[in-house]
């Protein structure tokens, strides 16, 4: 008769486990899954750089050299050889080139006025806010996934199944500046 | 904006011959009422001086009056409650139909040309059950004070909304109560904006306090950054990235201010607009026939009323649109 108790503990420590290793294998999925959603976002950008370099192309004649290097980023960015760390500088070089080639455009009165171009700077922006989106959302997953593994008694198990800490994506600061109405359209 | 001197001057020149004019409608009701009062306190004092007064003794060795005051009282409480249900409540009603549609009619066209305000129209009841912020419209929907059109770029829509439910009083519990009250589920502004971004799924952003949660099935929930947004608010939503998308660092501290402003808001984002509830406890836009209209700083809380909603499209930078959405 003593023998159930003792069974009922020991089932209930099971289900404990079972519940902590599931809970351990969704939270690092969430975070592959949100690692993936970046991904996407970046490649919708990089698509809208070819139409971009060619409205912009033919007006503003003085930055043929910056065009031409922004598609070339964005053909390494795309060709699938760079490394990750590559791919961060990659990155930030291609938001400071097309903020500058931004700039640039305020000296091209036609060009501003052009509905083709209103059109893809606000794709623009709408692609930049939602890459934003996805680091923010990515690192409020890892930051999720690496408090179940430090927290007990779930680390106790981290240890066990191979769970490690991620790191959290560092958004560069100027994506963190608020995209003002007052520059991109003044 | 327009502000308060716009406001005063806007005051003296369009709504003060209004006002005036509708004062002194309000005063020849109330100089009526005065009148009706004090000729039933005279024909009750009549009543109880000239009367006659039968008195009789029953069986039972008790004495009983009829006749004098108790006739006169009969007959002026009738009267009263003839009066009141045929003559009072009607002019009443029209008194405050004719101050919302040409005062504050006025006002709301005032602060932005493109407004329209129909003081017997609102948010309907499927718009409302559409926002999914609350599980149930109640036995009871009303609403009432429809303002609707554009400020700046944002289409806007917003009504007060009561809902209630029926609970039953004294009774068995299977519907056979003999009495039933009314129980306010909610009471306030519903607010519905177009939003400045395209976004396909539902993000639910609701406060803490809002039991009904565990009720209903809802999105999962997603969390932000902002500390003082979380311990506020708990956000469902269809898409974390999109959740994230929508609701920005800086969307973020500006619903904290709407927040704080009135407790209990609730927010929703579906089909690229915005639900906003608003849980308001006084009634608005309401004039009664028993205080005085005119009044520039009386008449300026009514504007002051209505700036509290239509100034929300600045308050959420609703205005920017430097994405896809125009």
């Amino acid at each position: 008769m003593a023998l159930i108790p003792i069974l009922g503990a020991i089932g209930i420590v099971l289900i404990i486990i079972v519940l902590i290793y599931n809970n351990l294998v969704s939270a690092r999925n969430n975070v592959e899954s949100a690692f993936g959603s970046i991904d996407a976002m970046l490649k919708k950008r990089y698509d809208l750089i070819p139409n971009l370099v060619e409205t912009v192309k033919v007006y503003m004649k003085h930055e043929k050299d910056t065009l031409a290097q922004l598609s070339a980023l964005r053909t390494k960015a795309t060709s699938g050889t760079t490394s990750n760390d590559d791919k961060v500088g990659l990155e930030n070089q291609l938001s400071s080139m097309m903020r500058s080639v931004m700039v640039a455009v305020e000296s091209y009165p036609e060009l501003k006025a052009s509905e083709q171009f209103t059109m893809l700077q606000r794709s623009w922006n709408e692609a930049e806010e939602q890459i934003s989106a996805a680091r923010r959302n990515y690192n409020s997953v890892v930051t999720q996934y690496n408090n179940a593994i430090e927290k007990f008694p779930s680390n106790i198990l981290a240890g066990m199944f191979n769970h490690k800490r991620k790191p959290v994506f560092v958004i560069p600061e100027v994506e963190r500046q608020n995209i003002s109405a007052k520059t991109m359209f003044s | 904006m327009k502000s308060a001197e716009q406001f005063q001057a806007f005051y003296s020149t369009i709504l003060a011959p209004v006002v005036s004019a509708i004062e002194a409608d309000r005063k020849a009701i109330v100089k009526k009422i005065y009148i009706a009062a004090m000729v039933a306190v005279g024909l009750v004092i009549l009543s109880s001086v000239f009367g006659e007064v039968s008195v009789t003794k029953t069986k039972d060795g008790l004495t009983s009056y009829s006749g004098g005051i108790s006739d006169g009282l009969f007959y002026v409480v009738g009267a009263g409650v003839l009066g009141y249900f045929f003559w009072f409540r009607p002019k009443n009603k029209d008194f405050k139909a004719r101050f919302k549609s040409e005062v504050i009619g006025r006002i709301v066209k005032f602060t932005d040309e493109s407004l329209e305000y129909n003081p017997t129209a609102g948010i309907s009841q499927s718009e409302f059950e559409q926002s999914a912020i609350f599980d149930w419209a109640g036995h009871r929907y009303l609403c009432e004070d429809l303002v609707s059109g554009k400020i700046g770029q944002t289409a806007v829509r917003f009504s007060e909304v009561h809902t209630q439910r029926k609970q039953e009083m004294g009774g068995d519990g299977d519907g056979n109560g003999k009495f039933h009250r009314w129980v306010t589920l909610f009471k306030g502004v519903i607010f519905i904006a177009d939003f400045n971004k395209h976004f396909k799924g539902r993000t639910m952003v609701l406060t803490d306090q809002f039991f009904q949660n565990i009720k209903v099935k809802r999105d999962p929930v997603v969390r932000m950054e902002n500390a003082d947004f979380e311990k506020a608010f708990v956000v469902h939503s269809s898409d974390a990235v999109e959740a994230h998308y929508i609701l920005t660092p800086s969307l973020m501290e500006r619903m904290m201010s709407l927040y704080a402003k009135t407790s209990r808001v609730q927010f929703a984002f579906y089909d690229s607009i915005v639900c906003i509830a608003l849980p308001i406890k006084e009634n608005l836009f309401e004039a009664s026939v028993f205080s005085s209209v005119i009044g520039e700083t009386k008449i300026e809380r009514y504007f002051d009323q209505l700036k509290r909603f239509t100034g929300i499209v600045e308050e959420l930078n609703l205005n920017t649109r430097i994405w896809t959405k125009e």
